[in-house]
């Protein structure tokens, strides 16, 4: 096991330095280059200047082993943009990503589940299609649409909830408030995973009903529930997990979008404003960030899947 | 949707105008992006349910996507400053004033990596030399840190007398040496200062004594003392001195500057707070303080005035109708020194006939552009100097009309014919070709661009339209890569026209060359007479009206979305309204 473990933390480095490479390339083939040099104030030579002094004038290998040598050092360099250490900027937006995908990754898995549970017993009754219904619906829905219509209603029209950013400026930190300021973002997040997760929790279970096991556990006579939950819902886990291992990365990487609407202070608008104002060392922090998260959600799904389920063994 | 793009894409096909379903599919995303948020918003407030017809694609027809009620235009240039004693009620003080920024801001007025969030929140913490106001509908320069200035006669020498008694936030003294560190570093070419090109007449600069700086310059300069307010911030000498002036990090911990308001934190994509300084020279202010909310979204900008969680934005001329009904904000229209025009690639040999460059002028229905797609806040280019500039502005010079006609007898006399397939060609076979750049995510521009699309088409030209992310659009720019494209310039306000215009600036983008143009900016920028130097942009204004060096088309108005509850907050753009932030206060 523990050897196992030490063998997938080696694939991670490898796969962290091929993810690395990719990323480079890609930013740095994007047109365009830094927004930073891209001010139209700024005169040719001032914009050759600073490309110098960047370092961005040199070949993309030479440039690429510096930006390692820095990274092995622990040093990711500064945003182009706001000046300031990448790792800080990732250390600041990092929690806050957390807190609001992860709350929403954790209520999406508390509705879902049973959701998929009950979907799956009255199969194809009204209840099942009202909840495939929603599912569609949720699945369907724009997110920037959903958020700009909850900050319409709530916000602006019932002035009940505020339409964005994380705390009252200015205010104590209080966790009413907090919550208040979570409610919306977390909302639209829970609508849109909630589709994925009872779908597979609904298939799962369905599968695993007609297995023998299922049929020997009734035979048995064992009553329903224990049969449900012991037998049915324990193996129907299994590719429900793999969803979840799916969507952690997905709670780092941040929801760009759901953090532009409600000015959520997050990685996934890190991401994105760096890319699209091509911050190169903050692209390349944040997709390191997220692809370690990437490796590690998978190492621990596998032993997630050991554990659920003994049959499979790892090594 | 998709349905729909087909029936658009097969209308706009009869028409005779060439769009990829691709292109088109962007442009109505974006479009019916802001027309359903828009919609949605109008039907909230109970009123013009109608203006959600559908995704009628930008430009469509002229604007037809405006809505049948356009707001009624306000009178421009004649708005006065409204100063807190000119309210009735008596300024109060205390309070949060909460601005919008759609970007992180750096406090950090040298460099300005993040351009206009930084330059909004520079206005606060620190102070320049000069600063704006308006008086009569023109724009007019006041002292700031200084107390009065005088040039020689050959305008090569200016003396700046500063304010005596002025502190920086951490107490120490403000004085010349402080301002000479400033210019200094912003002139040292190891140094990326964003902001050269306006004080690039600067030689070297003087400390007479404490309290005196004296400008040495490498030639005539009239507009220096313009140009000294023109984001020219200064910096304190005696915490940046042998700093690493790019990246100054430790500085932006905890900036220092002289203005009203001191920095207290900045929460990167959150927001930036600022307190009020009560030792400011000009009076502590009203407001307790200032909140930069970082909100990245232009619908969330306006959820979050109507919602009344922010005081101020900027907003977009099709985002008035979302906030007309909400009875907490106002909006207003702040004239601003800026043009929108085509830039013209003069390296393309069809684009360096000015036969051609009227026709394209021609073509193009300016004053529908104002009133459809600004809905009146704006007003119809003569040239690139701005009615603000009050008597250096010029509205007799030639100007173009919409006439189609002529723009077709233009192209004919300029040797363009319609060939089999309708597609002008000259006597070389040439085909009229025209690769129309504009950035990504500017719904008005976009709209222009699309609308100026079908208009050269129905004239026989192809046009191409490369609608791109703002840094390649910018790219593109840079290096000639377009045959028109589409931006705009906000300028100091000074007539001055010789970075865009002199055939070798660096800021020429256009590759424009014009001898007799280039002798008379060199002299107007050195005529010490001001009498003269009207009469010398008055020529210039005309020269430039003929030979139309690019297609002028508006100017536009800012429109900024207000809390009724601000008072005392000058009419004027806000990058010059945030000179004068001691001023605001609130109202209970």
């Amino acid at each position: 096991m523990a050897a196992y473990v030490v063998r997938r933390l080696l694939q991670a480095g490898v796969l962290l330095f091929i993810v690395s490479v990719l990323t480079f390339l890609l930013i740095h083939s994007a047109p365009g280059g830094p927004a930073l040099l891209a001010n139209p104030d700024l005169s040719r030579e001032q914009i050759q200047q600073m490309t110098a002094q960047l370092g961005l004038d040199d070949p993309l290998p030479v440039q690429y082993a510096r930006w390692l040598r820095n990274v092995l050092r622990g040093d990711f360099g500064n945003s182009y943009n706001t000046v300031q250490p990448v790792t800080r900027l990732i250390a600041e937006r990092l929690p806050n990503t957390i807190m609001l995908t992860g709350l929403a990754l954790v209520l999406s898995i508390a509705i879902a589940v049973p959701l998929g549970v009950l979907s799956a017993l009255k199969r194809n009754s009204a209840l099942d299609r009202l909840i495939a219904g929603f599912s569609f619906i949720g699945v369907s829905i724009p997110v920037f649409w959903l958020g700009i219509m909850l900050i319409i209603v709530f916000a602006v029209q019932l002035k009940l909830l505020p339409a964005g950013g994380m705390y009252t400026l200015g205010t104590e930190f209080s966790l009413v408030d907090r919550l208040e300021h979570l409610l919306l973002p977390t909302l639209v997040l829970v609508v849109a995973n909630l589709a994925e997760l009872t779908r597979y929790t609904r298939s799962g279970m369905i599968n695993v009903l007609s297995e023998d096991y299922i049929r020997t556990a009734r035979a048995k006579g064992l009553p329903n529930r224990v049969v449900l939950i012991r037998h049915a819902l324990r193996n129907a886990l299994i590719p429900v997990i793999t969803i979840i291992g799916v969507l952690l990365p997905r709670a780092v990487s941040g929801a760009a979008i759901t953090e532009t609407v409600f000015s959520w202070p997050g990685m996934g608008r890190l991401a994105v404003e760096a890319a699209m104002t091509r911050d190169y060392p903050v692209v390349l922090g944040a997709t390191l960030t997220v692809a370690l998260v990437v490796v590690l959600s998978s190492l621990v799904t596998d032993l997630l899947y050991a554990y659920i389920d003994p049959r499979i063994r790892l090594g | 949707m998709s349905q729909s793009i087909d029936h658009v894409l097969r209308q706009l096909r009869e028409a005779g105008i060439h769009v990829s379903r691709r292109e088109l599919l962007r442009l109505a995303m974006f479009s019916s992006a802001a027309l359903v948020s828009g919609a949605t918003f109008a039907a909230c407030g109970g009123q013009e349910g109608g203006t959600a017809g559908g995704a009628t694609p930008p430009g469509g027809s002229t604007g037809a996507q405006a809505s049948p009620t356009a707001p009624p235009a306000a009178t421009p240039g004649q708005h006065a400053v409204s100063t807190p004693t000119a309210a009735a009620a008596q300024p109060r003080k205390g309070g949060v004033w909460r601005m919008a920024l759609h970007a992180n801001p750096t406090a950090y007025p040298i460099t300005l990596p993040g351009a206009l969030a930084d330059i909004l929140v520079n206005k606060t913490i620190y102070n320049c030399l000069t600063q704006y106001q308006l008086k009569d509908g023109a724009i007019e320069v006041v002292p700031d840190l200084s107390e009065s200035w005088e040039a020689n006669d050959d305008l090569t020498e200016y003396t700046f007398r500063l304010k005596q008694g002025v502190t920086w936030h951490d107490g120490q003294p403000f004085t010349a040496d402080d301002v000479k560190f400033t210019f200094e570093a912003i002139l040292n070419p190891n140094v990326n200062a964003a902001l050269r090109g306006p004080v690039s007449s600067i030689d070297r600069v003087e400390v007479v004594d404490e309290h005196t700086v004296r400008f040495i310059l490498k030639r005539p300069f009239a507009p220096l003392p313009v140009m000294l307010g023109y984001n020219q911030a200064i910096v304190p000498k005696h915490l940046l001195e042998g700093q690493d002036l790019n990246q100054p990090t430790e500085f932006l911990k905890n900036p220092i500057g002289t203005g009203p308001f001191k920095f207290k934190e900045f929460v990167q994509g959150s927001h930036l707070e600022a307190v009020a300084n009560p030792d400011f020279f000009d009076g502590a202010p009203y407001l307790d303080g200032i909140v930069f909310k970082v909100i990245p979204d232009g619908n969330a900008r306006v959820a979050q005035a109507k919602a009344g969680e922010i005081d101020f934005t900027v907003i977009e001329p099709p985002q008035v109708d979302a906030l007309k009904g909400a009875d907490n904000v106002e909006i207003r229209e702040a004239p601003q020194v800026n043009y929108y025009f085509f830039a013209v690639n003069h390296t393309v040999p069809r684009l360096q006939d000015v036969r051609v460059r009227r026709a394209l002028s021609h073509a193009i229905d300016k004053q529908a552009i104002v009133d459809r797609i600004l809905r009146g806040y704006g007003q119809v280019a003569t040239g690139p100097i701005n009615p603000l500039l009050g008597d250096y502005y010029n509205p007799n010079v030639t100007t173009y009309e919409y006439d189609m006609d002529k723009a077709a007898a233009l192209l004919k006399e300029a040797g363009w014919t319609k060939g089999p397939d309708g597609v002008l060609v000259n006597a070389s076979g040439e085909r009229f070709t025209i690769l129309f750049n504009g950035p990504k995510g500017f719904p008005v521009m976009e709209q222009v661009i699309t609308y100026a699309q079908q208009q050269y088409q129905k004239l026989g030209i192809e046009v191409t339209l490369d609608i791109v992310d703002w840094p390649v659009h910018l790219e593109k720019y840079r290096n000639l890569e377009y045959d028109l494209l589409m931006e705009w310039w906000i300028t100091p306000p000074d007539p001055d026209l010789y970075d865009h215009y002199f055939s070798e600036s660096a800021q020429n983008r256009w590759a424009y060359k014009n001898p007799q143009l280039d002798e008379l900016l060199v002299q107007a920028r050195s005529e010490a007479d001001r009498a003269k130097r009207v009469q010398l942009y008055h020529q210039i204004q005309k020269l430039i009206a003929e030979d139309l060096p690019v297609i002028y088309l508006y100017y536009p108005r800012e429109l900024q979305a207000v809390s009724k509850r601000t008072k005392g907050l000058p009419l004027i753009g806000y990058r010059d309204a945030l000179t004068w932030m001691e001023k605001v206060w609130l109202e209970e």
